[in-house]
């Protein structure tokens, strides 16, 4: 059990989620201030707007907490908020009805090389994502910032596990001509 | 274990790696502020509902007790039960004085039963209300 003496700053993320899991709404908020960025990155990334990712994040905090019980520390906090994020926003889409996963052949209109890396060196993902296509976004958002596998994504989307491997195949060649040298140049000076 | 042709292990690990790294936002601490806010108020709505409830439900109860007529018919039936205890204790005892019965047939200890419950029901309902006040 946390020293509920010690700064929430300094709990670790499990610590925290038990505070969470028996009312601590500061302690839940410690948690929201270390991953809703992270959050909202993914949901963005997966093709959400940034309204709509604020929107959905929140909610997804809001569930998280709720179920908080649910999380024992198997994986990661930020892991575990995310699949709930990313199941929230697909639940939106297909709500809106705005969720398409056919196989589009053409291009995005934005399909110019992007950057590789910015002024500091850091690779872009945003900018190298948004060369794939949505579906190819979504697919590989989904499996690898969210973590879900590919049956998972396909379960999630109700689309065949074949159309989600094909999307996912597609957008990791289309990243990797974008990123593979410059990012595994990157990884290794990052790491 | 081979890896499927055309697959990138290395590349995949940097994926996940690039993907974990949280994009720079300038509005975090209003996006914090903002889900703590709604956190306060789900809360809030979810407190006064219980207390609400419990007001209510202790006011039907309050309401069910005196409509029913429950007192008359506790009285009665403690007066019925007097008198079946009276005659047991005539029969087994009968021939012996040793005890007045008088005493035994004015006491009603069910209508003190009702008051309890009531009681604890009118006790019930202002714990209740002044949960939902504190909230309010």
């Amino acid at each position: 059990m946390a020293d509920p003496s010690r700064k929430t700053t300094a709990l670790h993320d499990v610590e925290l989620a038990a505070l969470a899991a028996a009312g601590g709404r500061a302690e839940f908020g410690e948690l929201v201030r270390r991953h809703g960025s992270a959050v909202r990155g993914l949901l963005r990334r997966m093709g959400a707007d940034p309204a709509t990712a604020d929107d959905v994040a929140q909610d997804a905090f809001l569930r998280a907490f709720e179920n908080i019980a649910e999380f024992r520390g198997e994986g990661t906090f930020a892991a575990w908020v995310k699949r709930i994020a990313a199941r929230l926003y697909l639940k939106r889409r297909r709500r809106d009805a705005a969720l398409v996963l056919e196989a589009d052949p053409r291009e995005p209109e934005d399909y110019r090389a992007p950057p590789l890396a910015d002024a500091a060196g850091r690779i872009d993902l945003d900018e190298a994502l948004k060369t794939l296509s949505p579906a190819e976004r979504l697919c590989v958002s989904l499996c690898y910032g969210a973590g879900l596998s590919h049956s998972e994504v396909a379960e999630t989307l109700q689309a065949p596990l074949g159309t989600i491997k094909s999307h996912v195949k597609r957008g990791l060649d289309k990243l990797k001509t974008r990123l593979g040298p410059d990012t595994r140049a990157g990884s290794r000076a990052h790491g | 274990m081979a890896e499927p042709a055309g697959r990138d292990p290395e590349f995949e690990r940097t994926l996940e790696r690039l993907f974990a790294e949280p994009p720079a936002v300038d509005d975090a601490d209003v996006f914090v502020g903002k889900v703590q806010a709604r956190l306060a108020r789900n809360w809030r709505i979810r407190t006064v509902g219980i207390g609400a409830a419990g007001v209510a439900g202790g006011v039907v109860a309050a309401s069910q007790i005196v409509s029913s007529g429950l007192a008359i018919q506790l009285q009665q039936a403690s007066a019925r039960s007097a008198q079946a205890a009276d005659a047991v204790y005539r029969q087994t005892w009968s021939g012996l004085d040793a005890l007045s019965l008088d005493a035994l047939s004015h006491v009603t200890p069910s209508a003190g039963l009702f008051w309890v419950v009531s009681g604890l029901m009118i006790l019930a309902a202002v714990l209740g209300a002044t949960r939902v006040l504190d909230e309010v």
